[in-house]
């Protein structure tokens, strides 16, 4: 493992704020653009509004602003719609008050923008998405409610003027199954998620990527769907815990290791959910990312994030070679790619690599952060999300 | 504890508007009751999170046989190509026999076509390193994604998905049964490495694979044109023009003979094939022991080795216990093969499979129970294989033959003359393009 000198930082959501007060940042810029999403979260919330909102504010000289608000707001309706030029409701199902929202902007002739990060736009993809979140299909109420939210989606997709997302793979599906015009701004770091992954880059540069303990290979899952995901490394992570006895792993989040994994429970290290500054740390600490990925339309349009956010700290990932990954990853460049058949002998020769030393390794991680930054870095999306509102 | 979360006690509300109190009060105390929710009540499974119990009654299975259909259920295809390859099981631990050449042959259709390739087993999931180590072993490799599913014909019904242009490669009669069960024909193409009938008792499944062999609407690619040959001749002609044959390959790399000493002990490996019945396997161990009495053997001579997994163990009547070799990885096989130098390998119906050919290939003169066409001469598949009729002279006939050859001192010859396909490529071209063609991926 790498060792972390950061400390664990007390974690509090930046986005929390009376109304009010995100009324008034609202109304501060010379454009505005009000994002819609039904409750806080930290991963879609984040990524989708609270990141943009963040770029948009942070333009000198109050050109932009933005804010973000949610179903309890949905009160002031008239407020919102009366404060911003804009209105992006992101991955929100239709119901009668967002309809209501959504007419405001519509009346005073203000574009109404869908945010959207999953395939999760066209009931056709239903079936394949049970499968691949693993839920009970023998249950009425899984059918029922993700039939339901996919079309409550896609109620409120078909009632604005655009959609926004965040890949152009997933963009072409969008495009081809409404026929709406599609834009991406892909995910990105935030500015508190990258202060706290330069000091743990520092870190690790100034001990000359030293690793002490066990090494250790980490899968990190915010959300329990990635059960199945996980699964596709498992014979492989199995087999090399069995070979190399000093090898160990840790799982965050919500995931369970499965029965191949049962009998080095001594060397599984598990972390509950963690808040996702302190998530940077434990990616830190770790010699390997897994990024396995079922393979499917599905997973192939997902956003590269868990990729870029290992990068950012220095940890080198191994991935499945999903349309995103290998958009981002070049296989023994900036990280590795792994088929299905494949892991067992890509995580080992990484792993052999780490052993005599940190310099391969290190050379690697400069490479992969460098591109990270570039491309997934806050300080570089305002063009391409002005693009989007078509502010350019 | 019962509790009724917020959304629920809104839902509730509602139902109180629409039914009134007394009906509310019933259907929260049928709800505690019997736990069954509230019309519109149920908690709905989050985006991250599945429901809980499930109100359906559980359908049981009707058939749990190897050729139980396999539910798969249809999705747009959009950008990736796909083949999926499925069997009962693929050991590719060796000897892997049937499962080497069925893999190899997925991984190259794949290739072809641009394709994932999808490996579905019903008996045992496949371990996916062993794919990777069989085509590095075979200098082969998968150019797109490769997926592994197992879809068990016991416990709960496993479900996958399918594309409307997917090529499916299945590796036996009854993986070929389950496939069509939800799949149209014309994706479904069947890969014959043996004559299964022989293979199966007289009875329904023997009569369904028959079936299966024998219908028009499907595409075959057998594995030899001595195993095709054997099927027109015996009851299947259609297949001369609906099936297309290959023969397998053997890289250099893969298959070699080491440098033997000229005095050095020698190694014989006895093989049986699976399925090989047990009257047979009888016949193979009364001929090594009668090579052994008479001193075709010479115990001081030859280590000897069985491989097999249907092989039994044996204690031999010169008290000689020969050890028995199965579930070998890549290179301990190759170790193994590289340093034979007679074998004798037996099949039903005496079309030999891959172990026979991969000892051939390693510069082993291999004695085979051979088709009767084949008998007394050397097999048209190479001169390392010597095709005897199963009986206890012929067989030992056969190996004084062998060791003739061995002891004539055509060694450094042997690979060369083993006269068998050094190219994976090349033996499969005619056949990945008589499936591109066909093929429904496009």
């Amino acid at each position: 493992m790498f060792p972390i000198d950061v400390a664990h930082k007390p974690y509090a959501d930046p986005w929390q704020m009376p109304l009010g007060e995100r009324l008034a940042q609202l109304a501060r810029g010379s454009r505005r653009v009000a994002y819609y999403y039904e409750e806080t979260n930290t991963s879609t919330f984040r990524y989708r509004a609270y990141n943009m909102g963040q770029v948009l504010n942070a333009e000198p000289g109050g050109r932009f602003s933005a804010s973000w608000f949610f179903r309890a707001d949905l009160g002031s309706a008239e407020q919102i719609a009366a404060n911003a030029d804009v209105l992006v409701v992101c991955r929100s199902g239709y119901e009668h008050r967002l309809h209501q929202l959504m007419n405001l902007f519509a009346l005073q002739g203000k574009p109404v923008l869908f945010d959207v990060d999953d395939l999760v736009i066209d009931t056709q993809y239903v079936h394949l998405l049970i499968s691949a979140l693993g839920h009970d299909k023998d249950s009425p109420q899984v059918w029922d409610h993700w039939f339901g939210l996919v079309a409550r989606f896609r109620a409120t997709l078909d009632r604005c003027d655009g959609v926004i997302t965040t890949n152009a793979f997933l963009a072409e599906r969008i495009s081809e199954s409404t026929g709406k015009p599609v834009s991406v701004v892909p995910n990105f770091m935030n500015r508190e998620q990258l202060a706290v992954s330069h000091a743990l880059w520092d870190h690790k540069v100034r001990t000359g990527f030293a690793t002490e303990g066990r090494p250790t290979v980490g899968y990190f899952s915010g959300t329990p769907s990635h059960q199945l995901d996980f699964a596709v490394v498992q014979p492989a992570l199995a087999q090399l815990m069995a070979r190399r006895p000093e090898l160990q792993l840790m799982l965050v989040g919500f995931i369970a290791p499965g029965p191949a994994l049962s009998r080095f429970e001594d060397r599984i290290v598990r972390q509950p959910f963690v808040d996702w500054i302190n998530l940077q740390r434990l990616i830190a600490s770790v010699e390997v990312n897994l990024m396995p990925l079922q393979t499917s339309v599905f997973a192939d349009c997902k956003s590269a994030l868990k990729y870029f956010e290992a990068a950012a700290v220095g940890t080198l990932s191994v991935a499945s070679p999903s349309v995103n990954h290998l958009d981002c990853i070049t296989d023994g460049d900036n990280g590795h790619l792994a088929r299905g058949h494949e892991w067992a002998r890509k995580l080992d020769g990484l792993l052999d690599a780490i052993v005599p030393g940190t310099e391969p390794y290190r050379r690697m991680a400069e490479r992969a952060r460098a591109q990270a930054l570039e491309r997934f870095a806050w300080t570089v999306q305002l063009p391409t999300l002005l693009r989007a509102l078509e502010w350019t | 504890m019962f509790q009724l979360a917020t959304h629920s006690l809104v839902r509730l509300q509602s139902f109180r508007r629409r039914f009134g109190w007394r009906a509310t009060l019933a259907r929260v105390a049928q709800e505690l009751r019997g736990r069954s929710p509230l019309p519109g009540t149920a908690s709905p499974p989050t985006a991250d999170q599945p429901a809980g119990s499930s109100p359906w009654a559980p359908i049981a299975r009707g058939d749990t046989s190897p050729s139980a259909p396999i539910r798969f259920y249809r999705t747009p295809r959009r950008n990736r190509q796909r083949v999926t390859v499925v069997g009962e099981r693929f050991d590719l631990r060796h000897p892997s026999d049937a499962a080497t050449t069925a893999l190899i042959l997925a991984t190259m259709t794949a290739n072809r076509l641009g394709a994932d390739l999808r490996v579905v087993t019903r008996l045992h999931a496949v371990q996916p390193d062993h794919l990777d180590e069989l085509l590095q072993l075979h200098g082969q490799s998968l150019q797109r994604e490769a997926v592994f599913q197992f879809a068990p014909v016991q416990g709960p019904d496993a479900e996958l998905d399918h594309f409307d242009d997917e090529l499916f490669l299945a590796t036996s009669w009854s993986s070929a049964a389950a496939t069509l069960a939800m799949v149209p024909p014309s994706q479904v193409v069947v890969l014959v490495q043996a004559d299964e009938r022989l293979l199966l008792p007289r009875g329904e499944a023997r009569a369904r694979c028959e079936a299966l062999l024998m219908r028009q609407d499907l595409r075959f690619v057998v594995h030899t044109r001595l195993l095709k040959d054997h099927l027109v001749d015996h009851g299947l002609p259609h297949l001369q023009a609906a099936a297309v044959s290959f023969e397998p390959a053997f890289p250099a790399r893969a298959f070699r003979m080491l440098p033997r000493a000229g005095n050095g002990q020698r190694r014989f490996i006895f093989h049986t094939a699976p399925g090989t019945d047990r009257d047979l396997i009888g016949q193979g161990l009364a001929t090594i022991e009668q090579a052994l009495k008479l001193g075709v053997l010479q115990p001081a001579r030859w280590e000897l080795l069985f491989m097999g997994r249907d092989m039994p163990e044996v204690v031999l009547s010169n008290g000689q216990r020969p050890r028995h070799l199965h579930d070998l990885d890549g290179a301990t096989y190759q170790q193994l093969l590289a340093g034979a130098d007679l074998g004798l390998s037996l099949s039903p119906g005496g079309l030999p499979g891959r172990t026979p050919l991969d000892l051939a290939a390693s510069g082993a003169v291999v004695v085979v129970n051979g088709p009767a066409a084949a008998r007394g001469t050397n097999s048209r598949s190479s001169p390392n294989l010597i095709s005897c009729a199963a009986d206890v002279d012929a067989l030992l006939q056969g190996l004084r033959t062998a060791i003739g050859l061995i002891d004539g001192d055509r060694q450094p010859a042997r690979l060369e003359q083993a006269a068998l396909p050094l190219d994976w490529a090349q033996a499969l071209h005619d056949t990945l393009e008589h499936l591109a063609q066909r093929a429904p991926v496009r």
